[in-house]
Formats: structure tokens, sequence, C-alpha cells
């Protein structure tokens, strides 16, 4: 084993296997419960970085006008713009891409949590000599090793392999693949929910690509991948929009009077992360509250 | 716009980035190769082929899928150690994508495929990683979803298939290569448990399954009058094949995945932390102390005379003396990981190692190299 994954493991992802575990073993041996407390807690340990994000974006989205003016100012002048611009956002205390960071945390983690969940399971022989290797023992005794294997029938499903479940219509077999439309339809709802619009064309439509792009792109993967992972997929959207609500402060269907609002809201900044499973984050609403 | 810009395409190469990682991820086998010995022929399921090898001379007999053949419904990937019958070496494929597995029928001389359970017209069996065992004219097969079956090896046909109690939680996984004590055949379960079935008939027999505390995953081994299996509660158990009742355990050090090897009054046996022991049959500690090998011992030793030959995860052959558990000699084939057993055939002894250039390696008893065999 190479440093870097002995280092990985020891650090991260073992912690993580036998979290699972525990969680799994404290919640009565459902998998789906303990999947769905991994979630949080890794949501709530994210929280300070997704907080500082948070007032990342808020700085970007005070110094929009700004940046409009300089942008209007240096049209025809690219290259004075962007000087313009760094000079701005220095003056202001702002990295451009400090919203990056939460990114850059989360796929790892995100790839930890598939990966745990993957051996968690034991669906192989081949995953369980890996597990053998990482399971923690308490006083020489494999109190976790105990638990395998894990109940991994949830409903309809296998958490351990994708989805895939049929239904005959006229003698053909079509496809049902309803935790990849619910991960779709969630990350979509996340999306939508936390994406602020804007006026400028060239960020609309970056957004709405994104807004396309980043449902499918998940969807695509749960489908292919371990139904375990939809599970997390869907429940961490379900959190960041639980979360936004909570920063917000905006439980009254705030869904609702959202979408309202977007018809009327002014020009708002570029969002510089694309919610979804991975990257979702809250954004500040206290100009739209006082607007209404 | 521009630091925008760059975090939305940071975000679409990430994306790629992840997916490839789990794309990865998901890509490795799902278990090591499978060995059979009859006569001076070993037969490997290797993962992409099955082999028939020449033990004294390491030349190819036959494989399958042949060169320049179709497998047809029996494409896929091989690692349950094939039955060899009269005739016939049945094999279990497995689709990589979904695990799902069938069983083939293979003409014993040539590879030839001559049938293939269930047909392609049906739907599979689920995920076979427990060895194929014969008693001559019949296969018994257990299936990673709890399902045991009988099958005619000359024919394909099915005499009986159970499904184990339990096995809709989707727990009574089968991955322990079961054994056979007279009529009776034994399987060991992910969930902790052995069973016991009629061999004509495929019922129940035991009042109440054997359970232990840990997953049996192992090879069973019998040997006399007495049942051993392995589990992952760090314990060896020995138990009556007729009652299902314990006997004794001899507690390890980790997990104990394969039986003991039988030989004359002892059982040698090893555990993942790479610790060997030799037991009596009261399960009482003969050696000094445990041999200890460089990695996980997961397969079962191979006792030849009065040497144990060890096979360790971390690619290593180890050489003991059966008295004491003191060390002769020790090869490495990294960066190849010994899984699978090795096996003693025409004056070789063979190991089949998982990843590494060679799909089969043999020895001389004293551990010098006899042949190779490339992948």
């Amino acid at each position: 084993m190479n440093p870097i994954t002995l280092v990985t493991n020891l650090l991260f992802f073992q912690p993580l296997v036998n979290l699972l575990l525990v969680l799994y073993a404290a919640l009565g041996r459902n998998f789906v419960l303990a999947i769905v407390a991994l979630t949080v807690l890794i949501r709530l340990l994210l929280y300070p970085l997704m907080a500082q994000q948070q007032r990342a974006a808020k700085k970007m989205q005070e110094l929009q006008p700004r940046l409009q003016e300089l942008q209007k100012k240096y049209a025809k002048d690219r290259e004075k713009l962007a000087q313009e611009q760094m000079k701005l956002y220095k003056e202001a205390g702002v990295n451009p891409l400090g919203g990056c960071l939460p990114l850059l945390i989360q796929f790892p983690i995100l790839i930890a949590v598939y990966q745990a969940i993957i051996h968690v399971l034991a669906l192989n022989p081949m995953a369980v000599i890996d597990l053998a290797k990482l399971l923690y023992r308490f006083n020489g005794f494999p109190a976790l090793a105990t638990l395998l294997p894990i109940q991994s029938q949830f409903l309809l499903w296998d958490l351990g392999r994708p989805e895939r479940i049929f239904i005959p219509v006229g003698g053909i077999l079509i496809p049902l693949p309803i935790m990849t439309l619910l991960v779709i339809l969630t990350t979509w709802w996340s999306q939508k929910v936390m994406t602020p619009p804007s006026t400028d064309p060239q960020t609309r439509m970056t957004t709405q690509l994104m807004n396309l792009y980043m449902p499918l792109f998940f969807g695509w993967i749960s489908y292919n991948l371990a139904v375990g992972l939809s599970i997390y997929f869907i429940v961490t959207n379900l959190i960041s929009v639980v979360q936004f609500a909570l920063v917000t402060r905006d439980w009254r269907g705030f869904l609702a009077r959202r979408f309202a609002r977007r018809q009327e809201m002014p020009a708002t900044p570029p969002s510089s992360s694309g919610s979804a499973p991975s990257v979702g984050s809250p954004r500040p609403r206290r100009k739209a509250r006082e607007s209404r | 716009m521009k630091a925008t810009t760059m975090s939305w395409k940071l975000v679409g190469w990430m994306g790629v980035l992840f997916a490839l990682l789990l794309a990865g991820c998901s890509g490795a086998g799902s278990s090591w190769p499978g060995m059979q010995v009859a006569g001076d022929v070993v037969y490997v399921a290797d993962l992409d082929h099955v082999l028939a090898v020449d033990a004294s001379s390491g030349q190819e007999r036959w494989r399958f899928p042949p060169k320049d053949g179709n497998a047809g419904a029996c494409a896929g990937s091989y690692h349950a150690a094939p039955a060899v019958l009269e005739g016939w070496v049945i094999i279990a494929a497995e689709n990589p994508g979904t695990g799902e597995s069938r069983l083939c029928g293979l003409e014993r001389g040539s590879g030839a495929l001559r049938w293939v359970y269930p047909p392609s017209d049906q739907p599979p069996l689920g995920p076979i990683f427990a060895g194929l065992i014969t008693d001559g004219t019949r296969v018994f097969v257990g299936t990673g979803d709890g399902w045991v079956l009988a099958l005619e090896g000359a024919s394909g046909r099915v005499l009986w298939r159970t499904r184990l109690p339990e096995a809709g939680r989707g727990a009574a996984r089968i991955w322990a290569t079961p054994v056979l004590s007279g009529t009776t055949l034994i399987v060991g379960t992910m969930d902790h448990r052995l069973l016991a079935l009629d061999g004509e008939s495929g019922m129940l027999r035991w009042p109440a399954p054997f359970q232990a505390r840990g997953a049996i995953a192992g090879a069973l081994t019998l040997d006399g009058d007495t049942l051993y299996a392995g589990a992952f509660d760090d314990h060896l158990y020995a138990v009556d094949p007729a009652t299902g009742q314990e006997r004794w355990r001899f507690r390890a050090n980790h997990w104990v995945w394969d039986g003991p090897a039988a030989a004359g009054d002892r059982l040698i046996v090893g555990d993942m932390s790479g610790q060997v022991f030799a037991l009596d049959r009261q399960g009482r500690p003969l050696w000094p102390r445990p041999f200890q090998a460089n990695g996980p011992v997961r397969a079962r030793p191979l006792v030849v005379g009065n040497r144990v030959y060890i096979a360790d995860e971390a690619g290593w052959l180890h050489l003991v003396n059966l008295e004491d558990g003191t060390k002769i000699q020790s090869v490495h084939l990294a960066p190849g990981r010994l899984l699978a057993a090795p096996v003693a055939v025409a004056d070789r002894i063979v190991v089949a190692p998982t990843g590494g250039p060679f799909r089969l390696v043999a020895f001389h008893p004293d551990l010098t190299e006899a042949w190779k065999l490339s992948r």
C-alpha cells in the first residue's frame, strides 16, 4: 500500500467505515438509517465550510453592482477589466475562488462515502478482504465484524447494487429507475431553490445549463452505481434544502415564494457553487426578504 | 465573471474526475481464482478464462472461452472453483456488471461448451463465489443469494433447488464452499450459520442450524466425523456433521476465513492477522508459537507429508515444518496476492496469484520454481 493511500485510509476512510457500522448497530441494524445518519453528520461537520462559502458569496453579492460598473466601463478592454476586478477583490478582501473550497472537499468525501457504503455492504469476497483491514477491534475482539453481513435489502432494492427494476408492459420489460428519478428530482429541486437568478445573460445561460446538467449527471451516477449512494444523494439534497431554509429563516412556503420571487428579483451575482448533492450551498436572501 | 466561469469549469472537470474514479472503483474483480485438481491436470477459473493445465509441464490443454470461440451465455468472469467429474468440468460464469451467474457444462477433454443452466432465455442465478462440489455424478452449488442447487453433471438438469431460510432478507449468502458428509450437504452462510440439507431432496436436516457469531465465508473442512468451519468472529468451530452440535471452538487472533487443513492428528489453520496455528483434534495448540506470515492468511494451508505450505495475501508462499511450525523457506510472488489455496498435484505445488503477470506458478516441493503460466 502506498503511503498516500495508507494515510488516507487511516485518517479518513477507516473512521468513516467504522462509523457507518457503529451507526448501523445503533440504529437497529437499518442500513438506510445508518446512511441517513452518516449524511447528517457529514453535513454538520461541513457546516463551518458552508458558512464560509456563504460569507464569500455574500461579499461577492455586495460587490456585484461595482463589478457591473467595471464591466460597462471597460467593456472593450478585457485586460484592464481583469486588473480592475482583481483590484476590487483585493480591496474588499474577497477571494473569487473562495467558494470552490467546499467543492474541493466534498468530492473526495463523496467518493469516500461511496467506498465506505460499498465496503461495508461487503458484496463480494474481494471487498471483504479489504474490509478486514479496516475494521477496528475492541480489546482484541472483532465486535464490528460480527455485524456482517449488512442487511442490504431495502424495500425493492439491494443497496449494494445498481437499481434494475423492470415492469412488464405488453411483454416488454420497461426499466423503472425510481431511486434515480428521486435523485434527479431532489438535485434539481435543491439547485432550483439555492441557485440565485441573474439578469446577466451569460450567467443565466450557465446556470440553466448547470441546473440541467447536474441533476442528469447525478442521475447517471445513481443509475450505474449502488442504490446506497442514491440514498446518500437524496438525503444530502433534502438536507441542503432544509439548511437553506434554516439559514434564510424562511420556512413557511419558502419554496413557493421563492419561485414567485424570482420573477421580480433584481440582478444578483452568479453562483459560485453548483448546489446538487455534492456542491450545494445555501445563500443568504436578506435583500430578497427586505424587498418583500 | 471570469472567476465564475472558472468555477463552473472546475465543477465540470471535478465531475468527470469523480465519474472516472467511481468507474475505476467498481471495475475491480470480485473474487480470486478458484482451482480444482483431477489427475495431473489443474483446472483454474482465473477471472477471464477457465483453463485446464498440465501440472507437470505447465502446458495449457484448453481454455474457455477458446481464443477463437464464442462463450455465448457463459461469457463473463470466472472465479468459483470448478467441479470436475467423469467427462465433465462444471464452471460458474458471472456477469461482472450485475453479478448474476450461470452454470456451464464443459467437456473435460476439450473444454467445449455443452450445456448452460439456466438457459439464456431464463433469469440467471445469483452471484456464485463458493466452489462447486460433486459426488461423482451430481454437482452442488451455493449461490450468493441463498439458493442451493443440485444438478446432474452430464446434462445440467436440475435435481432440486432450495432457498435457505431468511435468504429473502439478503443475508443468507453462500460464499463458503460446501461439503458432503455422506448424503448430507453442509453449507455455511454469511449470516453466521451452518445448515445441513439432504443431498437427495434438498430438505433441511438438522433440527436447528449451527450458529456462529461471525460470517462463515470460507471453504468448510470435513475430516473423519468432524466438520470444521472458520468464522469472522475469530473462531474455528468443530461441529458434529450429523447433528450440528458444537464440539469445541478455538479462538485465533483474527478472522478465520477458510477451514483448516487436516493432516494426521493435527489441523493447520490460518487467520487474517497472518498467524497460522497447529491444533490437535481437541482444538489445543501444538506449536510453541503460531507461525507468523507476512500478510493475512485467507486460504487454507496445504499439508504435504511433514511440510506445510502457507500462502499469504502479501504474495508470499511459505514452507513450514509441520512438527514445530518453523520456517524452512519462503518465496515472494509480488505483485500478485495469494488468496486462493495452493494445491498439490504431480509433485508440484501450484498457486494462482490474484493480480500480477502470472495465472499459475508451480513449485517443486522445496519451493524452487517449476513453471509459470503467463496471463
